[in-house]
Order: C-alpha cells, then sequence, then structure tokens
C-alpha cells in the first residue's frame, strides 16, 4: 500500500516587494511524481538547493502544493481539515537537535506532543516510556537534555516525534552536527524503527554510507527525480552521481577505480564484507 | 604564525554549583603553515578550545601563545589579534545579515580603513574561493539556498585575510561536491598564503584526506595527537571514545585479516586502490 503519494506535484517559492507585489519566483518542486510504500526505508539525496527540503514539508503539509496532489496516509494535505492528520501521521526530526528541544527534562520533552492531542495522562506517560524505550534513552528519563551528547539529542528529539505513534518519519539531515557515534546511534535507532515498528522511514542525508543502508535511493535535481533504485544501482553509477555533486561511499569509489583500471570486478559493491570477498576471490584465482 | 598551548585548563561557570571543567590541562604545538584537524565526540571540548585561539574565552590557568607571545598578557591587544585570526563558527550563515552577499562579504573590512579598490579585490577573491559567481553579489543572503549561505559566510571570514583560519564544522549540511570544493579551496589557500589553518571535523575521511597533523580530544582531554597514519593506526581507541577511523581503513584491516596482505599505513581511497593493485597485479 502506498503510504506516501506525489502526483504531478509543484512548489514555488515567491518573492514579493513591500507592496506584495511579485518580484521573483522559484519553482523548487517541478511536477514530480513519487510514491512510497508502507514500511519503506527511502534515502532521499540530492545537492543544496535541489529540492529535498522542500519534498520534506510538503510530506510533512508544513507546505501545500502549487499544483498537483500530495497523499499522506490516504489524506490529502492541501485539504485544511487533513492537516492536523497529516501532522499525526508523518513526524519530522531536523537537523540541529538544540532547536528541537524545549523542555528542561528528557521525560517532559518527549511527552510535550502528546501532552497536546489531550490524551490521559497514564497514556502519555506510557507513550513517552515506550518512546524512550525504542531510541534506547529511556534510562535518560529524568535527565536535563542539555547534559546529553548532540547523538542523544537527537534520539531524544526522534522519540518525541515516536511519542506521537507516526506512521512515517521524516529525517531532514539529522546526522549533520554528530560525532561517528553519534550518527551510528541515531542511524542505528531509525533502522530498527524501522525494521520492528513497520515505520516508513524517509532519511534525507549528505552522507553516502547513511544512505547505502536503506532500501531505496531517491536522487534529486532542479526539483525533480533524476534517479531513483536500490542502493547498489544508484551508487554503482559513480559518473552521473558526480554530475549530480553527490558522491559514493568510499568503498563503492574504490570498487570503481578498481574496475575502471581494468579490474575483474562488478560494479556497485557498498560494503567492507562484499569488498573483501569479491577482492580476496580475485586474488585465489590469480 | 604558530599557535602554542601550555598547561591550558579551563571552567563553564567556575565557582558556581553547575561548575564544568571544559578544557583539562591543554598542550599543543600548530607551527606556522600547517593544516591541523581537531576531532572529538560531541561535547569532548573542541570548540571551546578554538575559542581560545582568538582570545574569545581566556584561560582558568595555563596560556596561549601566538609566535610565542601570550595573547592575554595585554587585553589591549585582542582586537588586533582577532583581526588576524578567522574563526568560521558552526552555523555561520546565522551571522549573515547584509542586505546582499556582496555588502555582507565587505562588512568587516570597513573598519580595516582599506582604500575601496582593495576592499573590492578582496570581496572578489573571498567568493571566487568559496565558489560564489558574481550572479549571487546583489541576492539577499537569505534567499540562498543553506549551502550557499554557509559559502557567503565563510567568504566574509577569507575577505579579513586571516594569518591563521580556523573553522569549526564548516561543512556541516553541504552536499558532497560543495564540502569537496570548499575544504580543497581552503587546503590551497592555506598553501599559497601559508597562512596556518586549523580544522574541527566530524568527518574521518576528510581530516585523513587533507590536515598535516590530527589532535584527538575526549572529555576535555587531548588524548592523542600526530600524524594521520598515527592517529587512525588507533581505530580501536578512537572508536572507544566515540569517533571511527576513514571507512577505507576498516577495509585494509578486514583484508589483511583475510590474508590479503596489501602495504599498512592506508587511509584514503586513492592509496587504497594503489595498495591493492600492488597486490593484483603482484
Amino acid at each position: 500500500m502506498e503510504i506516501i503519494k506525489f502526483e504531478n506535484v509543484s512548489y514555488e517559492y515567491i518573492r514579493t516587494d513591500e507592496q506584495q507585489r511579485i518580484t521573483q519566483r522559484f519553482e523548487a518542486i517541478k511536477q514530480l511524481n513519487l510514491s512510497i510504500e508502507k514500511g519503506e526505508f527511502v534515502a532521499v539525496l540530492g545537492h543544496n538547493g535541489s529540492g529535498k527540503s522542500t519534498l520534506a514539508k510538503l510530506i510533512n503539509a508544513l507546505i501545500q502544493p502549487k499544483s498537483g496532489t500530495v497523499t499522506v496516509n490516504g489524506f490529502d494535505t492541501s485539504v485544511e481539515e487533513n492537516i492536523y492528520k497529516v501532522r499525526k501521521s508523518a513526524g519530522m526530526v531536523f537537523q540541529n537537535p538544540d532547536n528541537q528541544i524545549i523542555a528542561s527534562v528528557v521525560g517532559e520533552d518527549v511527552a510535550f506532543g502528546p501532552e497536546n492531542l489531550g490524551i490521559k495522562s497514564a497514556e502519555i506517560l506510557r507513550r513517552v516510556r515506550e518512546a524512550l524505550e525504542s531510541v534506547g534513552m529511556l534510562k535518560y528519563f529524568d535527565y536535563s537534555p542539555h547534559n546529553l551528547s548532540g547523538g542523544q539529542k537527537q534520539r531524544i528529539a526522534i522519540a518525541g516525534v515516536l511519542a506521537m505513534e507516526p506512521d512515517i518519519i521524516v529525517l531532514d539531515e539529522p546526522t549533520a552536527m554528530l560525532d561517528p557515534l553519534g550518527r551510528r546511534d541515531v542511524l542505528k535507532t531509525v533502522m530498527k524503527l524501522n525494521a520492528e515498528k513497520n515505520i516508513t522511514s524517509v532519511l534525507i542525508t549528505h552522507f553516502m554510507d547513511e544512505a547505502a543502508l536503506a532500501q531505496r535511493i531517491i536522487v534529486m535535481e532542479g526539483g525533480k527525480i533524476a534517479m531513483d533504485g536500490k542502493p547498489a544501482e544508484v551508487f554503482s553509477q559513480v559518473e552521473k552521481m558526480r554530475e549530480l555533486r553527490l558522491d559514493v561511499p568510499q568503498i563503492t569509489e574504490l570498487n570503481y577505480m578498481l574496475k575502471k583500471s581494468g579490474v575483474n570486478m562488478p560494479l556497485g559493491i557498498l560494503t567492507v564484507k562484499e569488498m573483501t570477498d569479491e577482492l580476496c576471490r580475485l586474488k585465489l584465482r590469480a | 604564525m604558530s599557535i602554542e598551548v601550555k598547561g591550558l585548563n579551563f571552567f563553564y561557570n567556575k565557582g558556581q554549583v553547575f561548575e564544568k571543567k571544559a578544557l583539562d590541562d591543554i598542550n599543543m604545538f600548530i607551527a606556522d603553515g600547517e593544516f591541523v584537524g581537531i576531532i572529538g565526540h560531541t561535547g569532548s571540548g573542541k570548540s571551546t578550545l578554538i575559542q581560545h585561539f582568538n582570545a574569545l574565552l581566556t584561560p582558568d590557568s595555563g596560556a596561549v601563545y601566538l609566535n610565542g607571545n601570550d595573547i592575554n598578557a595585554d587585553k589591549t591587544k585582542h582586537a588586533e589579534i582577532r583581526r588576524k585570526i578567522g574563526l568560521v563558527f558552526q552555523y555561520p550563515e546565522h551571522q549573515l545579515f547584509e542586505i546582499s552577499v556582496y555588502k555582507d562579504v565587505a562588512f568587516g573590512l570597513q573598519f580595516l580603513n582599506l582604500p575601496p579598490q582593495d576592499v573590492d579585490r578582496r570581496v572578489r577573491g573571498a567568493l571566487k574561493v568559496v565558489g560564489l559567481s558574481e550572479d549571487y553579489f546583489e541576492k539577499s543572503p537569505f534567499e540562498l539556498s543553506g549551502g550557499e549561505k554557509r559559502r557567503a559566510a565563510i567568504a566574509g571570514v577569507l575577505a579579513m585575510e586571516p594569518e591563521i583560519l580556523i573553522l569549526d564544522e564548516p561543512t556541516a549540511g553541504l552536499d558532497p561536491k560543495g564540502r569537496d570544493e570548499i575544504l580543497e579551496q581552503i587546503k590551497i589557500l592555506g598553501e599559497e598564503l601559508k597562512i596556518t589553518v586549523v580544522l574541527v571535523s566530524h568527518s574521518m575521511e576528510d581530516v585523513a584526506r587533507l590536515v598535516d597533523k590530527v589532535f584527538v580530544m575526549a572529555d576535555s582531554k587531548i588524548v592523542l595527537h600526530g600524524s594521520v597514519g598515527e592517529v587512525f593506526a588507533n581505530s580501536e581507541l578512537l572508536e572507544s571514545i566515540g569517533l571511527a577511523a576513514p571507512q577505507i581503513t576498516y577495509l585494509m584491516k578486514e583484508l589483511s585479516q583475510r590474508g590479503f596482505s596489501a602495504k599498512g599505513g592506508v587511509y584514503t581511497v586513492n592509496d587504497a586502490f594503489r595498495a591493492i593493485k600492488d597486490v593484483l597485479d603482484e
């Protein structure tokens, strides 16, 4: 079942002067068609200004399309009465954890969302505990978020979204400010939620090794989808990725260089293990 | 310009109940013209340390020397020191405020009493380094994309032509090409103008590729320092403090465990390519 659907969606940013006259238009999303199945883990790549964040905002109904329809969990996001339901279905996590944490105690911060849904205290507490448990942060329930590391704060932000019990999580560069361990923890958390709770995950990132962990990669360019496929398919097109101002994981880059220099190996190798297996096989044959 | 730090200790909220030691007996030497990397987990003290280099923070004990002079000996010289040391903060785009990109980059220069043609030359030069063409000069900084804003903000610091350039996570949130372009330009700039560059980064891959020397921080201390090879050879130690070695290092390690004995000391894709080719061509 498709949980997110874009049909011929366009969106433009409009600049006006003091008299509200339009001085400039910028079309950030152009006639875009996309469907994401329930339970999919999709990474979205694209250079700065390619339309990734606009795409994320359209999913969350933070903005509505100029033309075309965005349907999330069956709700058309341009219908005023649906906006609340859309936002409950699709939670968002942003880049800087410090801008997303509001309370002075971890548990209260995670409770903020459900408290505003008007549900009973016992139910809120259950949700908060469950959400913190899922991101591996339950023992920090009583802590002040300000003393946590970046990765931990980001997991608290994810827990805050989880406590709303969404069907979809959209993460807009959640690891950009994190150290390697923090990045790994956040990615593990996203993968676990996707696998165990079947939460549809849309991960916007500039880290190619993170995208390699997704089931599907969408590459944006000029407000359109330039590439769409499995990580091995997308990353095996090294030259095309570079043209789009992107990159490939280090292992895949090495794979490409070796292949180009005449080494007989397939393209699209993503992991250390695949690469080791392939090289050891080649050496045995030599 | 060289930077030397001796026995530096620094506390946040000193003397209060929330007192926290942020820097613990830091000793380091960065030679004139060197390109060094500082890596460490979030909260390890990296940003606190670099704010001591241009006297935004003053040590509770110990000292910072630039070219051998204690920068806190005479506080009236701080303004002069800050002119020589360009510091690019995290999220520098939050500091943009002028009505055009050109004016924003030129802002700091108006206090230097330069002839107008020099201002123009410096602004154009700085914008070229960060890859913003003339099309951007008259745009409002607020209509740029995240990556473009970042470039404009970095250009503002470069235009001051600092003798030491300190960058705190300059590429977080930039696309891979943008990241490579800015870092390459900074590397070239450092070499051409012989300026000292300090790069604070969470990207082990970038650090391995670019710097001459690495300082590793954990829990307010410097726990390891040396050449790229010397530091990344300690992948277990790095992992224990929340860091990692570049991905390629793990491949080389796995290969040697499986009896594919390529030469050691490989931390970049290019070196790995050559090392593996050597084995396969044998």
